[in-house]
């Protein structure tokens, strides 16, 4: 990889080198310095100063990423009207519900929102403006004091105790949401919203932050190239739109991306009980932050299994306590949990349970992976046709990444899709050439590269069988959406860093900055079209 | 080519852009056929047409939007028709998503009464829901195979804008006061602030990383 200078400042005296052994040849030194560092002080104000001494070690650019992905995601939060990002009532109702009795919401047939948030979604027109685009959000100084006037009032905070689709998630998201949920409980809803919603933007910065970590980790010869991957994902819109509402997606990919920060750092690094804690940390986090964690679970595990039987060659010791650390703990309470909701009748685990039960034992094995081949790749001959006259790889993962907004509801002209995939090509093709030029190196990282494919994999499955639970109930080209993809948010910040590289090392800068631009303007571009739709 | 430059030429071509897109004209609502949206009709599911007779079109109309609703909704052809003679046309591809679907015709040059407004969709595996209102059945919808539906079908007429995103700048940003926890015209501004914000700090980073 290069060996072109650092940009990201130079490394002052006495603060470790950024420069760092090649990948596979690493782990055995790394590990043994780190192990005896890790085994040092005990004391809070060593820890204190150990945890300060590592943030100072995060490059300037890494922080300016998350503060341009959280004020990314601060701009969509104002723009988009109160309820208008998809499911955004429910989890509100989910916040809602635990803040005000304890307790997590309980499957209903029909979910009753409190007599507050019907008000507020009555006031703000929410069902005529939800997927129809013509309609805009209220306009009028009277439609909006009707609105100030019924949400000044005492109305009750309490529906039926359901949260609609939100009520089969787990609670981490929601319980961290009802921390600005109680320190608004004064003001009115719309207030709190605001302020959960600002949560949701903080998450997104961390999403931008690890992005840039693990584009460093995985490609650390190319210090520029951190900073395209990072400020790419920090200026895509789709997750920004996400992370400016209230949806347990945005905890979702800050803790994906930190669970491929910590692989891609093991990988580098070699792996070491602190972070096997942190990748059984994340393991647990994710599970109980969105179903969907599910399908990135098993990659993960794969990844700790190769890099405990790496760090076997050198300490088998140190290597079966980080795996325990990584697999071992977190599979405690899962176990527990998953026993204890099955056991309870509980939904929390029959919508991932029934996806997975009908991939496994479902009636028509071939038919549904036929499905999910289609969802992603050309049909084969002599499978179903299941997307009459769609391309879903083009019109439901390549439109949707391209701008799909609101109640999926907001779209570009068509042309604009069209148009988008020249860029997409350009930067398709950069990126094969730098793996390419680079196929030596991924030669020696085959087995980094197959888990990072197994997590992709695992969601990639999981999206289609629970979508063809849909599917085969509904015979509709089912529910998928682009936004389930974005837990792979740290591989497309590769994919960029790797498109920059891909230049050559003449133009990589051009073409990085050109990316940056790109996803700058897509950005802003995106950002328009909903302010279009809702107030034009 | 030195990145200061291509940054510098990328902003000023994003800002032109922009520009140029302010200039655009959104389109209008002509008239409606005075059919809520407050009710299903029915599904239409595969290649199926449906006919709805006794509509105006305006003159000037150039879209005509459809209350179908799909998640991935199939293609959609339309045509207006005054006494067997197709007067307008239009389509649009698949993959359309939503509770309407709006469908670009020529404009048509004068307003006709007692036109047939038929559309057909597909090919397609998806459901499509049929959105409107209850009627006499001599008023409702005809879908495939010339059954009647249980009502009407509402349908929009768009004509092509008269005011620029420009003139109407100023009314987006008060409507951008309104709804939120935050209200009044500032919030627009304080928008605006904060994209330049991002826009400068990625700036600034770039140039700071290629330096």
């Amino acid at each position: 990889m290069s060996g072109r200078r650092a940009p990201t400042r130079a490394p002052k005296p006495k603060r470790p080198s950024r420069a760092r052994p090649a990948a596979a040849e690493a782990p055995a030194v790394a590990v043994k310095q780190r192990g005896a560092r890790g085994r040092s002080p005990r004391a809070p104000g060593a820890r204190r100063a150990n945890i300060w001494a590592a943030l100072r070690r995060v490059p300037v650019a890494a922080w300016v990423c998350a503060l341009v992905a959280c004020l990314n995601a601060v701009c969509w939060s104002i723009i988009m009207p109160p309820f208008q990002v998809p499911d955004e009532q429910d989890h509100f109702a989910y916040v809602q519900e635990l803040a005000e009795s304890g307790h997590i919401p309980i499957p209903q047939r029909e979910a009753v929102y409190s007599p507050e948030e019907t008000f507020a979604l009555q006031d703000l027109e929410y069902y005529n403006l939800r997927r129809y685009p013509q309609s805009h959000a209220i306009s009028s100084i009277k439609q909006q004091q009707r609105l100030q006037s019924d949400l000044s009032k005492p109305l009750p905070r309490r529906g039926n105790g359901g949260a609609g689709v939100a009520t089969s998630q787990p609670p981490l998201y929601y319980a961290l949401q009802t921390i600005p949920y109680a320190f608004e409980s004064g003001g009115t809803i719309l207030a709190r919203l605001q302020l959960m919603r600002l949560l949701s933007t903080v998450l997104a910065g961390l999403t931008a932050l690890f992005v840039f970590l693990f584009v460093r980790e995985a490609l650390p010869g190319a210090p520029w190239a951190w900073t395209v991957g990072g400020l790419g994902v920090a200026l895509a819109p789709l997750p920004a739109f996400i992370s400016g509402g209230v949806n347990p997606d945005a905890l979702l990919y800050a803790i994906s991306a930190a669970s491929f920060y910590c692989l891609a750092r093991g990988f580098h690094r070699g792996l070491t009980p602190r972070l096997g804690a942190a990748i059984g940390a994340l393991i647990i986090l994710g599970l109980l932050t969105k179903l969907n964690f599910i399908g990135l679970t098993p990659g993960i595990v794969l990844g700790a299994i190769v890099l405990t039987i790496r760090q076997a060659r050198v300490s088998r010791r140190i290597a079966l306590r980080s795996f325990a650390l990584a697999v071992g703990v977190p599979a405690v309470p899962v176990f527990l949990y998953v026993a204890f909701k099955t056991l309870s009748g509980n939904p929390t685990v029959s919508l991932a349970s029934s996806a997975i039960n009908s991939t496994l034992h479902g009636p028509d094995k071939m038919r549904e992976l036929g499905y999910i081949w289609q969802l992603y790749l050309p049909r084969l001959p002599g499978m179903a046709n299941d997307f009459i006259g769609l391309f879903p790889s083009r019109q439901i993962w390549f439109n949707g990444l391209v701008g799909l907004y609101g109640w999926f509801d907001t779209s570009f002209p068509s042309w604009v899709y069209g148009a988008a995939i020249l860029p997409a090509s350009i930067i398709a093709a950069l990126v094969i050439r730098a793996l390419v030029v680079c196929r030596a190196a991924l030669r020696r990282r085959l087995a980094e590269l197959v888990v990072y494919l197994s997590i992709t994999f695992g969601l990639m499955l999981l999206i289609g069988a629970a979508s063809y639970v849909y599917f085969s109930t509904k015979n509709s080209g089912g529910s998928p959406e682009a936004r389930y993809l974005m837990p792979l948010l740290a591989l497309w910040g590769a994919v960029l860093a790797l498109a920059a590289r891909g230049a050559g090392r003449r133009w990589e800068p051009a073409a990085g900055v050109l990316i940056v631009v790109l996803f700058l303007a897509h950005d802003i571009f995106s950002q328009l079209l909903v302010i279009s739709r809702y107030y034009g | 080519m030195r990145p200061p430059i291509v940054l510098a030429a990328g902003l000023a071509l994003v800002a032109l852009a922009m520009g140029a897109t302010m200039f655009g004209k959104p389109r209008r609502l002509l008239d409606n056929n005075a059919i809520s949206n407050s009710g299903f009709l029915g599904y239409a599911e595969g290649s199926t047409v449906g006919c709805q007779e006794n509509e105006t079109l305006p003159r000037g109309t150039s879209a005509v939007t459809l209350f179908l609703e799909a998640v991935f909704g199939p293609k959609v052809t339309v045509t207006a028709q005054r006494a067997g003679r197709t007067i307008a046309r239009g389509a649009v591809g698949t993959g359309w998503t939503g509770g309407s679907v709006t469908i670009p015709i020529a404009p048509t040059p004068r307003t006709t009464s007692r036109v047939k407004v038929c559309f057909s969709l597909g090919p397609g595996n998806e459901e499509v829901s049929e959105l409107g209102n209850l009627t006499p059945a001599n008023l409702a919808l005809i879908g495939g195979e010339g059954k009647r539906l249980r009502g009407r079908m509402r349908i929009e007429y768009l004509a092509d804008g008269e005011k620029s995103w420009w003139s109407l700048a100023l009314q987006v940003a008060r409507r951008m006061g309104l709804g939120h926890a935050l209200t009044g015209t500032w919030v627009a501004f304080l928008l605006a602030l904060l994209m330049l914000a991002t826009a400068s700090l990625t700036s600034w980073l770039v140039l700071r990383e290629t330096r």
